[in-house]
């Protein structure tokens, strides 16, 4: 691929129209199930339960008919991230007092000491962050952009009553995924020209002024367009007579039905589950497994 | 020379003694309109040429209500744009195409973009989707609904924002140089479709640079530095080429045709401006040889 | 005469491999001599920018040849800093990619990018904001922002031909200009093309300014030279022109449709008083 080459996939999501039950729920019950049960998730800390955690989001991919090598891409791109995230819970996790509360070493070097239950809250952290990159992809698989503004949309139009600018916050978001393609491209747009008047953006050279200042061909036109383009739009806007959310009607009326009810339920119960769920006596048999 | 025919019925547009500025930085205003009276009547079909700076996009955004006048009033259809009661009314007559594609559409569904201007209106849902289905319809973009705007071609987006405009069913279109960034093939789109809704009875105002799209228009009034210089059909504003050169602007190609030909051939018609007329012209005249 | 620029049998596919894949050129022949203006014509869609963008190395051809003064693009071997020195590239609406706060900073870019010494960057910065109709004196130290469009985008091509480039290649150079915005732009084209052992490649969909301006042109459609020759060979054939979605000049529309109501006229006119000679001829 060209240098340029990776902008036009900046748009949102993989999304893949497979037409399975998952596709077919509300938009809505799709957000919140991902919500309610990326929350349990990132509030669980043992490793049994993230584990079970983990096996819930693939079967739920399945579900979706997410090929499982996609799935898997979103994982792949995160190994150098995790790599470093692991190495330093390994560094900075509490060993010794794990040590004194009864946890196995595993090794020691010097005053270093790596204890089980060290290992076993970076192979919990490791399931985690798997577990909510799988998540997120599949939201990106089941609902494309649209589907998202119609879920935040319809999620906060009920507090529209209560005087909480509903409607403006959906079109905030609606318009920044609209724009983003357009930025994209056009970002790639000024790479180019930038390039073809010798600009070498490869290499990170020189002091953080000096590859600040570097970015400036880029930032500083990319800015006033996307500054113009919202002043343009908000004219268009303006002319067609937007007023905000008040006394404003909807096309997309969303209608939740017993599938989506009963999906929103069984989501909710998961989660509830997974919070639940009390799995230390195994982790503590591991420990003596090790010991 | 004030154009008469329509002044029996009730003006769709007046306006009296219009001046603009702009605020400027420095405190100083920039005055864009010095004195202007126009009246635009029902299913007129107007050209509105001037160079750059002249004041025609200030023009056109006084007669929507989107900037109000300095002093001097404006009416549409007996409404004064300065009273904030009539806005959305005055929105809904007076309807606006921009000249960039890109930064006209809302939505990141054709159809719900279509949908933005009659929900702003607050109509019902059923009147909401019939003025969809006619938009989309008339702009011929019915098979595109579900699409992205953002995937559409330049001439496509432009006929979106028209279906947009349209769906609220205005008496007045505006065109802000709606084609000047277009291909041919959008320019022809765009201009087939306006020309089938002046048929249809749709007063437009056409802000052009080019003249042989002002040479289709029923009446051409010209603006230079913020008055109006001239003011006439086609035939009695382009036939005045001084007038015109001094005023920084040029004749339709077909017009300069007509005059070198005149020159040289003394019975040759001095008032042709399209091509279709220039065609007409030389046949009638050429005699033998002609099917 | 030694060709500035060669191109034989390009072929480019974007996204090449992924589900989304678009084939952009099929084949592409094209050959730029010193001295000459080429345009390029073809509808939206037909590969013109893809095209455009092999020419200073932006792209690398998957297949086929590009050749630009003796360098071939294909080999990795090629630094295409030094090929961009060669030729350089406009974009459409270029205005919109000025970034620095003066004038002169911005047109110093390029130059500067390239490690060029202070006095060459002064001198160089002078020549182009001239040839550009900018004098130095007077536009220097203007802020870029405050500026009209068409004085940004001469600021613009003047940070391109500091670089001292040989061809110029330039995608829509007049779009969204007033009229005499456009004179005065093709005219400072024209006066720096004169000048030795350059050229100028012209893309547009705008028959009517290639016309005025190119030598020779090509046509572009799907990724293909559909046709290639004068202006006035390829005017000739307005058939083709609309078959491909180009507009055709108004006065070759005009005489195409005298010539099939019968009367006795040449269709391959490009300008009005070519035009005005032949109608002269049928209305005596």
């Amino acid at each position: 691929m060209s240098e340029f080459g990776a902008w036009h996939i900046l748009t949102l999501g993989h999304y893949l129209p497979m037409g399975s039950p998952l596709h077919r729920l509300d938009p809505r019950v799709r957000l919140l199930s991902v919500l309610v049960l990326g929350g349990a998730l990132m509030v669980r800390g043992q490793l049994a339960v993230l584990f079970l955690g983990l096996l819930l989001v693939l079967l739920l991919l399945a579900l979706a008919r997410v090929p499982l090598g996609h799935a898997l891409r979103g994982v792949r791109a995160l190994v150098p991230l995790l790599g470093v995230v692991l190495l330093l819970q390994l560094l900075f996790y509490p060993h010794r007092r794990a040590l004194v509360a009864g946890s196995p070493a595993l090794w020691q070097a010097g005053r270093f000491v790596v204890s089980a239950a060290g290992v076993v809250a970076l192979v919990a952290l490791c399931l985690r962050m798997v577990a909510l990159v799988l998540l997120l992809t599949l939201l990106t698989s089941i609902a494309d952009a649209t589907d998202l503004v119609h879920a935040v949309e319809g999620l906060l139009r009920p507090l529209q009553g209560i005087g909480f600018p509903a409607h403006e916050l959906a079109l905030v978001f609606v318009i920044a995924l609209r724009f983003l393609p357009l930025l994209a491209r056009e970002m790639e747009r000024l790479m180019k020209a930038q390039a073809a008047r010798g600009a070498d953006f490869g290499h990170g050279r020189g002091y953080i002024v000096q590859r600040v200042r570097r970015t400036f061909p880029l930032l500083v036109p990319l800015f006033v367009l996307a500054l113009r383009r919202a002043e343009e739009l908000a004219v268009a806007m303006e002319a067609r007579g937007y007023a905000g959310g008040k006394g404003r009607s909807y096309l997309v009326r969303l209608r939740m039905r017993h599938a989506d009810w009963l999906a929103l339920a069984a989501a909710v119960a998961l989660a509830v589950l997974l919070l639940w769920l009390d799995l230390g006596s195994l982790e503590q048999a591991l420990f003596r497994s090790l010991g | 020379m004030p154009h008469l025919a329509g002044a029996a019925k009730q003006p769709l547009i007046r306006v009296e003694g219009v001046h603009f500025a702009y605020p400027s930085a420095g405190g100083l205003a920039v005055p864009a309109l010095r004195g202007v009276d126009l009246t635009i009547a029902p299913g007129e079909y107007i050209a509105l040429i001037g160079p750059n700076g002249s004041g025609k996009s200030t023009l056109a955004r006084l007669l929507n209500g989107l900037l109000l006048p300095t002093s001097g009033r404006i009416w549409v259809k007996g409404m004064d744009t300065a009273d904030p009661r009539f806005r959305q009314a005055i929105r809904r007559t007076v309807g606006m195409v921009f000249q960039n594609p890109e930064s006209q559409f809302v939505a990141t569904v054709v159809e719900e973009d279509v949908a933005f201007g009659p929900e702003n209106l607050g109509l019902p849902e059923e009147e909401l989707r019939a003025r969809v289905e006619w938009a989309l319809q008339v702009t011929g973009l019915s098979s595109l609904r579900y699409r992205s705007p953002a995937h559409l071609s330049g001439g496509q987006k432009q006929r979106l924002a028209l279906a947009g405009v349209l769906a609220m069913r205005p008496e007045v279109l505006i065109l802000d140089e709606a084609t000047s960034m277009l291909d041919p093939a959008g320019r022809h789109e765009v201009r087939r479709i306006v020309a089938q809704l002046h048929r249809a009875g749709l007063a437009i105002l056409s802000i052009t640079q080019a003249m042989e799209e002002a040479a289709e228009a029923e009446r051409v009034v010209v603006l230079y530095e913020g008055r109006i210089a001239l003011d006439g059909s086609p035939s009695e504003v382009f036939t005045d080429v001084g007038r015109l050169q001094s005023l920084g602007l040029d004749v339709p190609p077909m017009a300069h045709l007509a005059r070198m030909l005149g020159a040289r051939v003394p019975s040759f018609p001095p008032v042709v401006l399209t091509p279709a007329q220039m065609v007409a012209a030389v046949r009638e005249r050429a005699g033998g040889g002609c099917r | 005469m030694k060709p500035l620029i060669e191109v034989h049998s390009l072929h480019y596919t974007y996204l090449r491999g992924t589900p989304l894949e678009t084939v952009a050129l099929r084949g592409v022949d094209l050959v730029v001599y010193p001295g000459e203006v080429v345009g390029l014509v073809g509808p939206t869609g037909s590969g013109k920018s893809t095209l455009l963008q092999h020419l200073n190395g932006l792209l690398r051809p998957q297949a086929g040849r590009v050749v630009v003064d003796g360098m071939d693009l294909g080999d990795s071997r090629t630094d295409l800093r030094a090929v961009r020195r060669k030729v350089g590239l406009l974009f459409q609406s270029p205005e919109d990619q000025l970034f620095e706060r003066y004038v002169a900073d911005d047109v110093a870019y390029g130059p500067l990018q390239y490690g060029l010494p202070p006095e060459e960057v002064r001198a160089r910065v002078r020549r182009a904001m001239l040839a550009v109709g900018l004098p130095p004196e007077a536009y220097a130290d203007r802020p870029t922002f405050a500026l009209s469009g068409g004085e940004r985008r001469r600021v613009a091509l003047a940070g391109v031909l500091a670089l001292d480039p040989q061809v110029l290649v330039l995608d829509e150079p007049l779009a969204g200009l007033d009229p005499a915005g456009r004179r005065l732009l093709a005219s400072l084209l024209e006066e720096w093309c004169a000048q030795e052992g350059r050229a100028i490649v012209w893309a547009s969909h705008s028959m009517d300014e290639v016309a005025r301006s190119a030598d020779r042109m090509y046509l572009l459609a799907e990724g293909r030279v559909i046709r290639e020759g004068t202006p006035r060979e390829i005017f000739g054939d307005a058939e083709l022109l609309l078959e491909h979605g180009l507009d055709v000049p108004a006065v070759t529309w005009v005489l195409r449709e005298l010539a099939r109501a019968g009367l006795p006229v040449r269709t391959d006119v490009l300008t009005l008083e070519e035009a005005c000679d032949v109608l002269e001829g049928v209305l005596r």
